[in-house]
């Protein structure tokens, strides 16, 4: 596993895996990189570059975990970039998903597809309130916690200190297993009167969105529920 | 195992000797008979191939009917076991098995038919659905509980719980609105009677 370093040229970046493009994009970075390398480019736009680097290394290599280079990386960081990835997915992975069913929808005589798209809006409403549940829950408290945790808070506001992060964050398996079943229906069991370029184009999105959901949850899971519970040990036991 | 393994011979010697390299080659433990007649009994219908090392002495067309009689979904393969090789047969014969033959040629000759008795088969039995497990989906799909399910088909709920283990299995589906919509798709429920979408 060749990692990516401070070195690593940012457009040898993108030709290694285009899929981390919109991952740049959540970091603000627009393209015309010229030769500059990850470092340079990071001290230009003032990102901090060791969080960068787990974020990309994490997303191109899936067994790649940086949970120690993410411990002093600072939570509010992390909840930027998970919110950011949020307004991704509502504002430009899932409409482009729907765009796509629509159209593969609209040139099919037989009804059957009709059935996928509410799957797919069971599935929608569910990942939307999953997020909304972080966006209004989870990720406050877990400010919260590391603005009391950075000031010494002492004794903990009742509203941290009766709370863990577990109570939030809830288990992505429902959600995960609903787009691959989602997949295997549309791959397996469709019937063939479809236009070929038009269920590859959603598939494409399916595919994609679905790795940037697994890489978005790893960073969650992994990463900030680590950090979270680390910090409630510190202050609770103090 | 998908496969399993009848040797039919009137010695015992050839018996022992066939049952001791096969288990130490392959760890299947064969069916050892010394005649056809209750070859029947021996057939396990839940494999999917079943491999008959038999001696070229017994009565070839009762075999050949008795095998005839399997289950479709069992793939069967005769070897013959003979006293000498035959002239037309050279190393390369895949239904011949001499006496003389070496460990190495024996399992030479078994090892290809057992790769090719997993493969093909397996494949075309995920592909299907039982007539069992047909029901189960759907009832899954029209919203019963194991419960529910167990009591309308007269079957324990443990057995309702391993039928969906293997459905999910099968069709790489998982969630129920997943199997809701395959078992729309797939015509099992009367989508005159019940609005499908309001079932998902
Ligand atoms: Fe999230
Ligand atoms: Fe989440």
């Amino acid at each position: 596993m060749e990692l990516f370093d401070k070195n690593t040229k940012m457009t040898a970046l993108v030709h290694s895996n285009h899929l981390l493009l919109p991952v740049l994009n959540r970091f603000g970075l627009r393209l015309g990189f010229q030769e500059k390398t990850v470092e340079e480019i990071c001290t230009e736009e003032q990102i901090d570059l060791n969080f960068f680097l787990a974020i990309v290394n994490a997303y191109h290599h899936h067994d790649y975990s940086p949970e120690n280079e993410l411990k002093s990386i600072s939570a509010k960081l992390i909840i930027d970039y998970l919110r950011k990835s949020h307004l991704d997915f509502l504002k430009v992975s899932m409409p482009k998903i729907e765009a796509a069913l629509d159209k593969m929808v609209k040139n099919r005589k037989s009804n059957d597809l009709k059935i996928i798209q509410k799957f797919y809006s069971t599935y929608k409403e569910e990942f939307v309130e999953h997020i909304q549940d972080e966006e209004e829950h989870a990720f406050p408290y877990v400010l919260a916690l590391q603005k009391a945790h950075d000031q010494k808070t002492n004794p903990l506001p009742k509203s941290l200190a009766e709370y863990s992060i577990s109570d939030y964050e809830k288990d992505h398996g429902d959600v995960d297993v609903k787009l691959f079943d989602l997949k295997n229906l549309i791959i397996k069991y469709l019937k063939p009167d479809y236009r070929d370029q038009d269920c590859n184009e959603f598939l494409y999105e399916l595919f994609h969105f679905e790795r940037d959901v697994q890489d978005h949850a790893r960073i969650e899971d992994q990463i900030l529920v680590t950090k979270v519970l680390e910090i409630e040990k510190e202050l609770k036991n103090a | 195992m998908h496969s399993h393994i009848l040797v039919i011979h009137p010695s015992e010697i050839v018996l022992q000797g066939l049952h001791c390299i096969i288990k130490s080659v392959f760890d299947i433990e064969p069916v050892l008979l010394k005649t056809l007649d209750s070859l029947t009994n021996h057939v396990d219908a839940n494999k999917s191939q079943l491999l008959v090392l038999a001696d070229e002495s017994l009565d070839q067309k009762e075999l050949s009917n008795i095998t005839l009689a399997f289950p479709k979904t069992l793939r069967t393969k005769i070897i013959h076991i003979r006293q000498l090789a035959e002239p037309s047969c050279d190393k390369s014969c895949k239904c011949c098995l001499p006496l003389n033959a070496s460990r190495s040629r024996i399992s030479e000759l078994i090892r290809p038919i057992l790769a090719e008795g997993s493969r093909p088969m397996e494949k075309r039995r995920l592909s299907e659905l039982t007539e069992r497990e047909t029901d189960v989906v759907r009832l899954v799909a029209l919203g019963k509980t194991n419960k529910e399910i167990a009591k309308e088909l007269y079957i324990s709920i443990h057995t309702v719980i391993s039928h969906r283990k293997n459905i999910t299995e099968k069709l790489g589906i998982k969630s129920i609105s997943g199997l809701t919509v395959y078992a729309i798709l797939n015509n099992l429920i009367d989508t005159n009677s019940i609005d499908p979408e309001s079932l998902i």
